[in-house]
């Protein structure tokens, strides 16, 4: 790939992030103008006298849209490089993050703070409480990818681990079902844990954008360092091994940081379907396959289709807001069904 | 390169669900000489060479020479598989720049990148360079992961069954760069089905069946008739110094 194309490429990306922040704070229910925003700025520091127009497009841009905003685009990114991990990890370019159960162990979480009445009395509970149930998840996988090597010559321990993260989910999912039945006989505390549990941008405050940045920018880190030594991956586990990687603490490292990202994602924003295995897949087209690229790019891009998805949800059916996981469903299924459609090119035959 | 103790196998058995893959292997390894594993299949061939490589440890004995952590023992010995699927589309130059990762660690220097062309020209293959791995045919899939051995400045090279998909051209430009390696003081130790092809190329032979060491030594101690008839089944004559084999249907 020439050094031109790669530039542009990086260059789209960050002015599509740029347009989508700005747009996703001005439009909304109440689309907001740019005089009464900088009438709010200047009465809040004092420059000037305050209209209501500009009182009321402060108040909506600061506690509304910009912890919504930020809240998007964090989980975006952190899901997009839990994918690229995750893919990375299993040598499988249709992985999903969400492979190892970590989000369905966030959904049993809330759902079971739902049915205690928790997540109501305490609204800080519930992302604490999903968050604690995602990385508990993550550390079942853990103890299973600990367990798996013992099994290497029924299948190879990242297959054996990926097996396990299918039952997990069932199970989990099995788990979640049977909470919210339990919730049903009140309608209001059903309602509110399915519409969580649907994942969506609602109502999302600067808790919600602490909880996804600080699991991010700890992602992105170990992420970023992490990277080679997944490029080394794709050549297999032995090679890898005899290339001096350290598959135990690669394996460890790369599960555990997966389990954060997907943690703290849903902790702040229920299920966002897809983002993970898409994004992924399109930076790795754009850039090519070296990890360290495509976790930056995975995460701008990511950060930029959830960011969209959550623009259109407003849209579409206004003044009702749709969940954004619709959109990035509705958008990472029809994705995913061409992938499979077209003849395979990478990934391990 | 760096110096040290030459690899050897001290009374190494690896056993894995109650099968003996080798069965008390002695063997010792010079550098700069090219020694051959021959065996029939199941014999334990790929088996040593994991062991040597540090990849597998042995159930029973020790690998002499092993390097006193995994990443040192990397330095030491690269090992090649027969195949090896590249799980996504990368370039065929990052392919060959990860056979440096011991060294690089990740962060490869433009003095690295260099080596790559090198090592892709001394093949024949610089022209794949940009081309995706994944878009190769076998042939020239296996020519880029040979560059990818070949470009570690290790002690020890370990190819299992490194000419497989190579056209003859391509195999024997193969065998003088492996010659010229030995000769700059490389170990090289090269699995073979090829008796033949074994006999015009290598200096040392370990004879390997069931994973037992039946013979080793030099190519007049190690190959006789009598062993390739009894270890492959086949009619092996030595004419002249050159062996031609034959079998029955």
């Amino acid at each position: 790939m020439t050094t031109k194309r790669r530039r542009s490429v990086w260059i789209v990306s960050l002015a599509s992030l740029g347009a989508m922040l700005i747009a996703s704070m001005i439009f909304g229910g109440t689309p907001l103008a740019l005089d009464d925003i900088i009438n709010g700025l200047g009465a809040m520091f004092g420059n000037a006298n305050p209209t209501d127009a500009g009182t009321m497009a402060w108040t909506i841009l600061t506690e509304l849209r910009i912890p919504r905003t930020l809240t998007a685009a964090l989980v975006g990114a952190a899901l997009a490089v839990a994918g690229v991990l995750a893919q990375g990890l299993f040598r499988e370019n249709l992985a999903s993050p969400t492979v190892l159960g970590t989000e369905a162990g966030g959904s049993i979480a809330a759902a079971l703070a739902f049915m205690l009445g928790w997540a109501h009395e305490y609204p800080m509970f519930l992302p604490i409480a999903a968050f604690v149930g995602a990385i508990a998840t993550t550390l079942m996988a853990l103890a299973v990818a600990k367990r798996s090597q013992s099994h290497e010559s029924i299948t190879s321990s990242t297959t054996h681990l990926m097996l396990s993260g299918f039952a997990i989910n069932a199970l989990l999912g099995a788990g979640t079902s049977y909470l919210i039945t339990m919730t049903l006989e009140e309608p209001g505390r059903s309602g509110r844990a399915l519409s969580f549990l649907i994942g969506g941008l609602a109502a999302k405050g600067y808790e919600h954008v602490l909880i996804s940045g600080v699991t991010l920018a700890i992602g992105l880190a170990i992420g970023l360092r992490v990277a080679s030594a997944l490029d080394v991956l794709s050549l297999g586990e032995e090679t890898a091994q005899s290339l001096s990687i350290d598959l135990t603490r690669l394996r460890r490292q790369t599960i555990g940081v997966i389990g954060l990202l997907v943690a703290g994602a849903v902790a702040a924003a229920g299920a966002l379907p897809f983002v993970g295995l898409i994004v992924p897949h399109i930076s790795r087209r754009l850039i090519g396959a070296g990890h360290r690229g495509l976790v930056a790019l995975s995460a701008i891009q990511g950060a930029t289709l959830v960011l969209t998805a959550d623009l259109a949800a407003r849209w579409m059916r206004a003044p009702i807001e749709l969940p954004a996981s619709i959109l990035t469903s509705a958008f990472g299924a029809t994705f995913f069904l061409l992938l499979l459609s077209r003849p395979a090119k990478g990934g391990v035959q | 390169m760096t110096q040290h103790e030459p690899l050897g196998l001290n009374n190494v058995s690896y056993v894995v669900a109650k099968h003996r893959s080798l069965d008390q292997v002695n063997s010792q390894f010079a550098r700069g000489k090219i020694t051959a594993l021959i065996g029939p299949n199941g014999a334990g061939k790929s088996t040593l060479l994991k062991v040597l490589a540090g990849i597998i440890s042995p159930t029973e004995g020790h690998v002499i020479g092993l390097g006193k952590t995994p990443k040192d023992h990397s330095k030491i010995c690269t090992w090649l598989p027969p195949t090896t699927q590249v799980a996504f589309d990368y370039s065929v130059f990052e392919v060959v720049r990860m056979g440096l990762f011991p060294w690089h660690q990740g962060r490869p220097s433009r003095k690295d990148d260099e080596s790559v062309m090198a090592a892709l020209t001394d093949l024949c293959a610089h022209e794949l360079a940009d081309r995706s791995i994944t878009q190769l045919s076998s042939g020239e899939r296996q020519r880029v992961m040979l560059a990818r051995a070949l470009i570690a400045p290790s002690s020890y090279l370990l190819l299992d069954e490194p000419l497989t998909n190579l056209d003859l051209q391509t195999s024997f430009m193969m065998l003088n760069v492996l010659r010229a390696r030995a000769k700059s003081g490389t170990g090289i130790i090269i699995s073979l089905h090829d008796i033949a092809l074994a006999a015009e190329l290598t200096d040392d032979f370990v004879c390997l069946k069931q994973g037992r060491v039946v013979s080793q030594g030099s190519l007049n101690q190690a190959l006789t008739e009598g062993l390739a008839e009894n270890v492959f089944g086949v009619k092996a004559n030595n004419a002249a110094g050159r062996w031609f084999i034959s079998g029955e249907l």
